[in-house]
């Protein structure tokens, strides 16, 4: 991914009118109005915002993001209490940046318009049995649909390095590990 | 049961959350056990940065579902990969 910065040709920049990264992350937790407030004054203090001479409250902030040229992101993470309208006092000034918002209520769609929102579902099967995989430390090592199973690492409760896990796993001897589930077809080769 | 695994790591990358006025908000890391939705993420980098929209102008997006579900996790993950550090 190619990153635009400040220090890039300018001409370049000018020609290029979309950023490829966010230069600024503003993580906003936005479960209240007091811990949308709290995150805003704490963004008085980091030293880019400091230099612009901020007086420490939560519109100096949002006043000093909206006015940022580089390309911005401002997360509003579990905005689940508040109503849209709520929320939408605390947007910065301005029309650049983007704005993220995580959430359980769905009339959020009211701020972001309904074709910039996407529900989140459960996890996908496949990605639900990796995940518990990594989670439990357990490797699959038969690519055989007939003899495919798990091994627990026989050193596992001794130690937890990943790397000498890695090693037991070149060489498995399958009288010293417990076979704990059967049935699984996919090799699993990222860890 | 996924799920719940997944919880338990959230809750532990939230340690900042009793931030007092003045502290500087840190983002939380993702879950080093992320997994998958990588069709989340390639449509939220397609709406951030999308290049055939000449005009910059603010683009919204929001995520929503059920508590849990990995709506932070997702934005979380989405962010570090198109950050500049």
């Amino acid at each position: 991914m190619v990153s635009v910065t400040k220090d890039a040709d300018p001409t370049l920049i000018s020609d290029i009118s979309i950023a490829f990264s966010f230069s600024f992350v503003f993580w906003i937790d936005a479960s209240s109005t007091g811990t949308i407030t709290q995150g805003l004054k704490g963004i008085c203090n980091l030293p880019a915002a400091q230099y612009s001479g901020l007086d420490g409250s939560p519109e100096s902030a949002l006043h000093w993001i909206g006015s940022l040229r580089e390309n911005y992101i401002m997360v509003f993470d579990n905005a689940d209490v508040l109503s849209p309208a709520e929320l939408e006092a605390y947007l910065p000034p301005g029309r650049g940046g983007n704005i993220f918002i995580t959430s359980r209520n769905s009339t959020m769609r009211n701020l972001t318009s309904p074709e910039n929102s996407l529900e989140i579902g459960e996890v996908e099967k496949s990605d639900a049995i990796e995940l518990l995989l990594k989670a439990s430390y357990l490797y699959l090592v038969f690519g055989s649909p007939v003899r495919s199973g798990l091994l627990v690492p026989s050193a596992l409760d001794r130690n937890c390095n990943r790397s000498s896990q890695f090693e037991k796993l070149q060489k498995p001897r399958p009288n010293r590990n417990r076979l704990v589930f059967c049935g699984l077809l996919r090799l699993q080769d990222r860890f | 049961m996924a799920l719940d695994l997944l919880q338990i790591n959230i809750n532990n990358n939230y340690g900042n959350r009793t931030t007092s006025d003045g502290v500087i908000p840190l983002m939380p890391n993702p879950s080093n056990r992320f997994t998958g939705r990588t069709e989340v993420i390639a449509a939220l980098k397609k709406h951030f940065f999308n290049t055939n929209d000449s005009a910059q102008k603010r683009k919204f997006f929001l995520l929503y579902g059920m508590g849990g579900i990995g709506k932070t996790q997702i934005c979380l993950k989405f962010v570090e990969e198109m950050s500049e550090w």
